[in-house]
């Protein structure tokens, strides 16, 4: 059974302030530390945004560049991209941007294929001489020109 | 005893504060180091693709200038009344070419280095008029483009 | 002398304590001055990846634009808007562009385009240095070029 008969007014208020001292001391940490997950958080997170929409748009201008021949399918959502024996179609699909390689002389199909980014929406069109490539990702419309 | 017990109990014991700390201080750092990588691997992921896209250019910038070259041997070759003999022999002339005759007139060929793995691939027919034709402006795996450099996959024969 | 050592008993792991929260406060704010300035940095470095990531995307454009037409206007009408008027002075063109690299008033990159002719015997062979900056620093920089046949000099 501890005592505290012995105790004045001046030691618990000493007790209390240096508790207070140490829980404010605590919280200004932890806060910090919630400050420092948010900023990483964030940092991560934007260079995700941007990647998402940029690699995408750099890969499919890439592939046309080392293409034969290209050619807009299926309202602008597919890509056919002919150079020597190979067929390769680049294609938007459930929320998804994917690639299939078939043979120059197969049927090409928009079905199955290897998964490439997540987008909300992608786009090829003819604006003149060049390619507009639009890509949809977090909200956010980015867009590139090719030459044809 | 019992006393000295109670009075120790007093205020704060010492060492939460720096053990908090120590905590805090190495969470902190965890995470400024992360963020720090994140940040660096993404600068050097857009240095490759910013370099490969100035590398790309120059190239092109390269070949357009063989282009020009070619048009302009075109020109004069035309203006001679001789076409076909004059544009060999200038056209022969300019670095990098290989020239070959078709029946529409010339097919030229020739590459701009990208870096080391890729290169830009042009072909360009001239016809007899010495107006021209590009029939491939198109990027390259060096592999591609090297004859010698195929797999070695057993054709059949022995 | 029994009060007196009572006393000092009493107040000596209060003292231990404030003086323990005064070293961690001076060891803390040492080491939150270090750990700011990487957190700074990494912010900092994000930002502009990512303002570069999207000047990139957009040199890229006005690049292969520019490769087709052969003029820096039509190049920049084609890749930001049918309607802008882009001012020139001496060859020179500037742009103000937000981090996105959609034109703004308000815009916190600058992109210069320096356009160079050169008239060949058949043809005008031109280059274009374009350059985004972002507080005065450079942020990426492409030189691209066209090649427009003329039929020859006698066309001029």
């Amino acid at each position: 059974m501890k005592n505290y008969k012995n105790k004045t007014l001046g030691d618990t208020v000493s007790t209390i302030g240096s508790m207070l001292l140490f829980l404010l001391f605590a919280g200004c940490l932890l806060i910090m530390i919630a400050v420092a997950a948010g900023a990483y958080s964030r940092i991560s997170n934007g260079f995700d945004k941007t990647f998402g929409a940029t690699a995408s748009l750099r890969y499919i201008s890439n592939k046309i560049k080392s293409s034969d021949i290209a050619e807009i399918s299926e309202n602008g959502t597919a890509l056919y991209l002919k150079s020597d024996d190979i067929l390769d179609v680049i294609y938007f699909r459930d929320g998804a941007l994917y690639e299939s390689n078939f043979a120059a002389d197969a049927e090409p199909s928009t079905e199955g294929g290897s998964k490439l980014f997540t987008l909300e929406d992608m786009n090829i069109s003819e604006d003149g001489d060049l390619y507009k490539v639009t890509v949809k990702f977090n909200d956010e419309q980015n867009y590139t020109y090719i030459r044809r | 005893m019992n006393k000295k017990e109670n009075t120790r109990q007093m205020g704060m014991g010492v060492g939460y504060v720096s053990v908090m700390l120590i905590f805090a201080v190495i969470c902190l750092t965890i995470f400024a180091v992360l963020s720090l990588k994140a940040s660096l691997s993404n600068e050097s992921f857009n240095e490759r693709s910013g370099d490969f896209l100035q590398h790309y250019y120059a190239a092109d910038t390269a070949a357009k200038e063989t282009l020009s070259k070619l048009n302009d041997c075109a020109f004069e070759a035309r203006s001679s009344g001789l076409f076909d003999e004059a544009f060999e022999e200038a056209a022969q002339e300019v670095e990098g070419v290989t020239l070959k005759r078709t029946p529409a007139g010339f097919s030229v060929s020739y590459s701009a280095a990208i870096n080391e793995r890729q290169t830009l691939a042009v072909t360009v027919v001239f016809d007899n008029n010495g107006q021209y034709t590009i029939e491939q402006w198109q990027s390259q795996d060096v592999s591609q483009m090297d004859d010698n450099s195929h797999l070695g996959v057993w054709d059949g024969s022995f | 002398m029994n009060v007196l050592k009572t006393v000092t008993r009493k107040s000596r792991p209060v003292n231990l304590f404030f003086t323990e929260i005064i070293l961690a406060l001076l060891f803390f704010s040492i080491s939150a001055a270090v750990i700011l300035k990487i957190f700074a940095s990494a912010d900092r470095l994000s930002r502009v990846s990512s303002e570069k990531e999207n000047a990139m995307i957009c040199a890229q454009s006005i690049a292969e634009s520019y490769s087709q037409c052969g003029d820096v206007g039509d190049a920049l009408k084609t890749v930001f808007s049918e309607t802008a008027d882009f001012a020139e002075s001496g060859g020179e063109y500037t742009l103000l562009l937000d981090e996105k690299c959609k034109l703004s008033a308000y815009g916190g990159v600058q992109l210069k385009l320096s356009e160079d002719r050169e008239k060949t015997t058949a043809g005008v062979l031109s280059r274009l240095t374009l350059t985004f900056e972002t507080e005065n620093e450079e942020l990426y920089s492409l030189d691209c070029s066209a090649y427009i046949p003329s039929g020859g000099a006698d066309d001029e």
